[in-house]
């Protein structure tokens, strides 16, 4: 059996007193995909974030592709939430895909093979056409694939997304879905969500963090999505189930 | 304006003027889109401000103890890249508001320059001109400066133009690349130092912000795309301050007050022109 591509042992953190991560412990396999869920505050993005090696950990050790997070860097393809970004930056799609190539960059221009691996980057989230348009002219779902193909151009080993379908209309989720589906047939995939949907569809096995990680198997029971959101935090789940039936108080639209 | 043109070729100093005007120029249009769009506009404004505790200092340790080569313009360019590295390196390591820090600084530069300014002996120093700017004041060797000065701003922006555009734009995501984030955020508020202080040549303390914002703001509402807004308020940049140098001449009014007033103009006017098609 090939070894781990992620492989967490032990890992605990905090910022200040409490502990946000308490003796994490868990592997992903390659070719695996694993949805990462738990309630807001629960320490998800904090995990994401040791695993990008932009944190370190307190206590215990976490490797990546058999190195570092810090090294591993490189290999791994990161795509944070579109909406953070300043929505009135003058910038290209393509230029934004670009950046998946910095690596490779020492001064002056990108080279043509990194253009090439851009625009192909660009096509596999069906973006082609949209390479010269100005980040501000793009739709919500357009600016989140845009992100995901900027991951893509750094021709990773292991994909990591932080809340991809996070206030995108359902319509553009479906065409979201597709391309991860698609992903996942070639690589590793870590995922981080609210969105119970993606998870079922996308993940191989579902890790649940709220300060300690739990693994999970799917499908996942009503009982034990009520165990991972406890608490009365307001869930995706929930605000889907309202929108369905045309209840849109609880959606954020643009 | 055929007096402007006979002036260029007989006086030296408005040659000099002309020359320093077309070369800051390139710079503020370039520096001035990377200001705009990571909106750094109020760094830039404390850094103007904090210049004047460097020229004081200058004049004070010139006139008191002799330092014959700590002149005004050196004194102006430490100011600038001490505040530039301050106000950077306290947002980064300490997590601190950045207005707080921008506040503080930009005061106590002000207070600095204007200690050093009541003790220095000698005449009265003319402060309207550090405040208001003069832009006629330069000389053969200013103008040496600046285009060094111009010359390593833009290699150093045409070399790494990615890398900078990478960090204003996703400083996370640059620094998951291997770019050093933190060094590259420094070394733009040193350059917006460095402009700073030619600009405060121009327009002085309290007018400089306007120039490197405006033609880079100007230019924003039409371009999509950084370079693009480079070129634009480089032009820009260019037609205000030589067309001002030119027009100020003529009318004998203020430089830096006519060139801030067409460039707000400008501006305004940019909002009554319909945005580039969506």
């Amino acid at each position: 059996m090939s070894s781990p591509i992620v492989c967490c042992e032990n890992v605990y953190f905090r910022y200040g007193n409490p502990w946000v991560l308490e003796d994490v412990s868990f592997t992903v396999p390659a070719g695996e995909s694993l949805a990462v869920i738990g309630p807001n505050g629960g320490g998800k993005s904090t995990l994401l974030k040791i695993l990008l090696g932009l944190e370190e950990p307190n206590r215990g050790s976490v490797s990546i592709l058999g190195e570092t997070p810090e090294n591993a860097r490189c290999r791994m393809g990161y795509v944070p939430q579109a909406m953070r970004f300043d929505p009135l930056f003058p910038i290209t799609a393509l230029d934004i895909v670009l950046m998946g190539r910095l690596d490779r960059l020492k001064f002056g221009r990108f080279s043509k093979h990194c253009h090439e691996v851009a625009k192909e980057a660009l096509n596999q989230v069906d973006l082609a056409d949209r390479a010269n348009r100005p980040f501000a002219d793009l739709s919500g779902g357009e600016r989140q694939r845009v992100m995901i193909a900027r991951a893509l151009a750094c021709e990773p080993e292991l994909l990591l997304l932080d809340e991809p379908t996070a206030n995108i209309d359902l319509s553009i989720e479906e065409q979201l879905l597709e391309i991860l589906e698609k992903l996942r047939e070639n690589m590793t995939i870590l995922l981080v969500t609210h969105d119970l949907d993606l998870v079922s569809t996308l993940g191989d096995s579902v890790l649940c963090v709220n300060h300690r990680v739990h693994r999970h198997s799917l499908p996942l029971s009503g009982e034990t999505i009520r165990e991972i959101y406890s608490g009365g935090k307001r869930i995706e789940h929930d605000r889907r189930a309202r929108h369905q039936q045309g209840d849109h108080s609880a959606c954020e639209h643009d | 304006m055929t007096e402007f043109f006979e002036a260029i070729q007989n006086v030296p100093l408005i040659r000099y003027s002309l020359l320093a005007g077309i070369v800051s120029s390139l710079m503020f249009g370039v520096v001035g889109s990377f200001v705009v769009t990571r909106r750094i506009g109020y760094i830039a404004a404390a850094i103007a401000h904090s210049i004047l505790g460097g020229i004081g200092a200058a004049i004070y340790f010139n006139r008191v103890h002799g330092v014959e080569w700590l002149t005004p313009m050196i004194g102006a360019i430490a100011a600038a890249l001490i505040s530039a590295a301050v106000i950077g390196w306290v947002t980064i390591q300490f997590k601190e508001r950045e207005d707080t820090i921008i506040g503080a600084i930009w005061a106590f530069g002000m207070a600095t320059g204007l200690m050093f300014i009541y003790f220095a002996p000698g005449t009265q120093t003319n402060l309207e001109s550090f405040i208001m700017g003069n832009i006629l004041i330069t000389s053969e060797k200013d103008v040496i400066a600046t285009v060094v000065l111009g010359a390593l701003v833009l290699l150093f922006v045409a070399l790494f133009y990615h890398k900078l555009v990478a960090v204003c734009f996703d400083e996370e995501f640059a620094s998951l690349r291997g770019v050093s984030a933190r060094v590259y955020y420094l070394l733009l508020l040193a350059i917006t130092g460095i402009c700073m202080v030619l600009l405060v040549r121009v327009a002085g303390i309290i007018l400089s912000l306007a120039l490197i914002v405006l033609p880079a703001a100007t230019a924003s509402r039409f371009a999509g795309r950084l370079w693009v807004i480079m070129i634009v308020a480089v032009v820009l940049s260019i037609i205000y301050n030589v067309g001002g140098l030119a027009l100020s001449f003529q009318m004998s009014v203020p430089t830096g007050p006519l060139i801030v007033l067409v460039a707000c103009t400008v501006y305004a006017a940019s909002f009554f022109v319909k945005r580039r098609a969506r």
